[in-house]
């Protein structure tokens, strides 16, 4: 009696066995990497239509990032700043730079500059600025060196798990109320020294500034 | 599937038992299978295959399918769009607050309203103001959605044609110089009520320039009554203002304080203060109330007598002799209220009760009329209050201008003669709410020119010749006095959406006055009444009054001579039967006049007696059902219904569903106003049930 299926199927099964694991894990793996924020968002840099860079005016220049960002102490929307604001300086410094000329136009006729929006919260989040900000979370903890930056780039993934990292522990983020805007503050140089100081004051901050780092679904998905 | 039933109050095993409706209180099997049904029968239920559930079955998939796509991964760009210049305080997502007023008949709401990045978004009180304490009634909460009403007049119209706002000026200029040529021969205004000072202002700046202009005035529910008979009483021009929290016994003459009348408002926070117990020591307010229909203040009176509303005269005259007698003794007021108390020997024992506690309060004591009750039952409660001594203490008179402008049957005698070229209705809705017998599509078409400012395009726009869109009070400046007479400020939160125009405006550009700009002319009245300075204006623009504007109160004489004329001029009351039924047409709890009838959020509000929503129905009293004939038993379920019935008078027929009200007098028939809009917007005419309109003599 010959054979009805050829030698080679004996080995069919873990043929099939191996591939579907490795199949898996590459599928998992791809969905792990390439469908989260961390890839999806971070480094998202659109171009501006008016190149302004941050890198300039906020570190070589030292401006106050609530020069521009005026609102972000009063308003769950921190704002970006009308033309107006720009031609405070601009009417003076480089005013006939063509780069400004976007600049100049809308702060004489009132058409807004369409500037594309980096970060995003879903519609199903609510996040307010000033309530971070008024509680000693720099602009940094989110936004990441924007005063490193020529152009704006996503810098932080956003996720859920971003947030409630935080959230679970803010005594680690917190810092000065008057360091906020200052991306670049340290508690010390020396990373041993500056874990060190940030665990002596971030419960004292928490416990003395009532952070309520709320944690219930409703805090942000109302 | 079926609802969740919440688990049943336990009943107080002793005490009063309270029942919510009819049905509740019979608890017969058949309703506690209705109220455990998710829908009652008749409700439309989806019987057909394709069910909710399926369709979203369906979707579900769609969207699965649509995913393979991939489209939704693409980040979409959004532009985030700056202001080029940034107005001044103004920061994105913070709200701000402004003071202003809701305009009533001869009043106002002193309001904070706040404005969520340029739109106004909610009302409140303000709580500022020493008289209103931050309270506001329901209509003022609802009446910020009429800003965003889809239906409210968005053009500007001549003719069934749309003409731009220029055009419409431009007319308005015509008719300025017409008149001004004229003297305003022909000329006439159609107004509503309002205690703005500056439009008295316009109105005289306007008079004096053309004399010969006539002016009148329509309410379909008036509260004028009580200036009236002040006025008669005391002998000056005086309106009367209420201390109820002053008070220890009060007597409501068919008078719902706390619910359809003027500034309900305050006077439920004031009655509530008089009830409130602190100490073991305190006593609480008695409040007696005698009426036909069955209201909130009925609701919540400790002694109720139910007698028809034509009766409540005969009861007020009974009650007034009871005191005369032993207060003042006989006088020339004894034989006409003698001649009026007449069928009120079966309440005998509750007048007489009533009486003594009001003598046991002298000073402290308060009888109010209904402004539903005609002229001699408010001076029976003048003299009720003078004779108890209340006049000062419970009830002061304020100055109040006495109102010179024909009513809406002056205005259609003079259209019928002829005498008028051009009508200028500003606000209101005659067609809809005039008297019918005055037909008043008809009338106002003897006119050559009838301008309308309004609202809404409803059954008065039909058969204008011009029609201005009417701005919001939100929209608009203004200025209106309070109950106590304080000057409270209206001041805009947003530019008129649709162009619209103030009465203020529309007076001034046929004034032809130099000032046409609505905030210029409320700046120079209140100049007048409280004297230059920016900071003054500012100050009052931000706190939304004017401290210590209100009126002082008049020092008045009670004149019985003057009463007892007017109380002589009342017929004798004739019982109403199941043959000849009385009428009481009340001002709706949710749709006041008609003026809210395409107000989503009122239309859902229930009715605080019936409960009902959206809907309407004839109200009357379980007997009178029963002696109508009226009670029917489905013989499907075993349950009451009550048919459409038709009301007949004088030819005009209204047909519609009824309600048996526990609580309403016998042979009384409640018909609320407001419904059975002709011409409405969408909220309205999804209403197929609104009862047609009535007579209303």
């Amino acid at each position: 009696m010959s054979d009805i299926f050829p030698k080679w199927t004996n080995r069919l099964p873990l043929q099939i066995a191996v591939g579907v694991v490795v199949a898996g894990t590459a599928v998992t793996a791809g969905v792990w990497y390439y469908f989260t924020p961390k890839y999806t968002r971070v480094g998202y840099q659109p171009i501006q239509p008016v190149a302004f860079s941050h890198a300039i005016h906020a570190d070589q220049l030292g401006l106050d990032c609530r020069y521009c960002h005026s609102a972000v102490e009063k308003s769950w929307y921190s704002n970006v700043p009308s033309a107006s604001t720009c031609m405070n300086c601009h009417s003076q410094v480089l005013k006939d730079s063509p780069k400004l000329e976007l600049v100049r136009e809308s702060a004489a006729t009132d058409k807004p500059i369409p500037w594309v929006q980096v970060h995003k919260m879903p519609d199903y989040v609510y996040f307010n600025h000033s309530v971070h900000v008024n509680r000693g979370i720099s602009c940094v903890e989110c936004h990441g060196q924007i005063n490193k930056m020529d152009e704006v780039y996503h810098a932080k993934p956003f996720s859920m798990t971003f947030c409630l990292d935080c959230h679970r522990n803010p005594a680690a983020r917190v810092r000065p109320p008057d360091r906020i805007t200052d991306l670049n503050w340290k508690w010390n140089d020396d990373p041993k020294k500056a874990a060190e100081l940030q665990k002596q004051n971030g419960d004292k901050f928490v416990h003395d500034w009532k952070v309520q780092s709320l944690q219930s679904c409703s805090a942000c998905h109302r | 599937m079926s609802k969740t039933i919440p688990p049943p109050c336990p009943e107080p095993e002793t005490g009063p038992k309270y029942w919510r409706s009819l049905d509740h209180l019979a608890d017969t099997p058949e309703f506690r299978q209705w109220v455990e049904r998710e829908f009652p029968s008749g409700a439309g239920e989806l019987t057909d295959p394709v069910t909710r559930r399926h369709f979203v079955k369906i979707m579900s998939a769609s969207f699965l399918l649509a995913g393979f796509g991939l489209s939704g991964c693409r980040r979409p760009e959004e532009k985030i769009l700056p202001f080029g210049k940034a107005p001044e305080n103004y920061i994105h997502g913070a709200p701000q607050f402004f003071a202003t007023a809701m305009p009533t008949r001869g009043s106002a709401i002193p309001l904070v309203v706040k404005s969520s990045d340029g739109r106004p978004t909610k009302v409140e009180g303000n709580a500022l103001h020493p008289d209103s304490n931050g309270a506001t009634d329901h209509y003022a909460q609802a009446s910020i959605l009429d800003v965003y009403d889809p239906d409210r007049a968005m053009r500007f119209v001549k003719n069934d044609n749309i003409v731009k706002r220029e055009a419409a000026m431009d007319f308005l200029g015509e008719l300025s110089s017409k008149a001004q040529a004229d003297g305003g021969q022909g000329l006439c205004f159609l107004m509503k009520r309002s205690s703005s000072p500056s439009r008295a202002r316009l109105q005289k700046l306007v008079s004096d320039k053309f004399p010969k202009a006539r002016w009148f005035i329509h309410e379909p529910v008036d509260f004028d009554v009580h200036r009236q008979a002040a006025s008669i009483a005391f002998g000056k021009p005086v309106r009367p203002y209420y201390k109820l929290d002053e008070a220890k016994a009060i007597v409501s003459l068919d008078c719902d304080f706390i619910g359809g009348e003027e500034d309900a408002y305050i006077n439920i926070r004031r009655f509530v203060k008089g009830r409130k117990i602190e100490k073991p020591t305190d006593t609480m307010n008695r409040l007696y109330a005698v009426e036909a229909l069955f209201t909130l203040t009925g609701a919540n009176a400790d002694h109720r007598l139910r007698v028809a509303s034509g009766a409540v005269q005969s009861v007020a005259a009974r009650l007034a002799l009871e005191i005369l007698k032993q207060k003042t003794g006989p006088g020339e007021l004894t034989g006409p209220l003698q001649a009026l108390a007449v069928g009120t020997q079966a309440d005998e024992k509750w007048i007489v009760e009533c009486a003594r506690d009001l003598l046991a309060n002298v000073g402290n004591s308060l009888v109010l009329a209904g402004h539903r009750q005609p002229l001699p039952v408010h001076l029976i409660a003048n003299t009720l209050n003078s004779a108890l001594g209340n006049v000062g203490k419970t009830v002061v008179f304020l100055d109040a201008p006495e109102a010179k402008e024909g009513t809406i049957g002056d205005l259609a005698q003079a259209l019928y003669s002829g005498q008028i070229e051009t009508l200028v209705i500003l606000g209101g809705n005659p067609v809809y709410d005039a008297p019918t017998d005055l037909d008043w599509a008809q009338t106002q078409r003897k006119a050559k020119t009838v301008v309308r400012l309004g609202y809404n395009e409803d059954e008065t726009a039909e058969t204008c010749d011009w029609h201005l869109p009417l701005a919001h009070y939100l929209e608009s400046w203004g200025d209106a006095r309070a109950a106590d007479g304080t000057l409270v400020s209206i001041q805009p939160l947003i530019e008129p959406l649709f162009g619209g125009l103030s009465e203020l405006e529309v007076l001034a550009r046929i004034g032809g006055l130099d000032r046409i700009k609505p905030h210029d002319i409320v700046r120079e009245t209140y100049r007048g009444i409280a004297g230059d300075g920016e900071d003054n204006w500012k100050r009052f623009l931000h706190d939304g009054y004017l401290p210590d504007s209100g009126f002082k109160p008049a020092d008045v004489q009670f004149d019985s001579d003057a009463a007892a004329k007017a109380i002589n001029a009342a017929k004798p009351f004739a019982a109403p039967t199941p043959d000849a039924l009385e009428v009481v047409f009340h001002r709706d709890s949710k749709l006041d006049d008609g003026r809210y009838n395409n107000n989503g959020w009122l239309q859902e509000l229930p009715d605080p007696v019936t409960k009902m929503v959206w809907e309407n129905a004839i109200l009357l009293s379980p007997k009178t059902a029963k002696d109508l004939g009226l009670e029917i038993r489905n013989n499907e379920n075993n349950r009451l219904f009550v048919p459409l019935v038709k009301i007949q008078l004088d030819g005009r027929e209204i047909v519609g569903p009824v309600w048996k009200q526990p609580g309403m007098a016998d042979n009384v028939l409640g018909l609320a106003l407001g419904y059975g809009r002709a011409k409405a917007g969408i909220v309205c005419a999804r209403r197929n049930r609104c009862i047609s309109r009535v007579a209303r003599n």
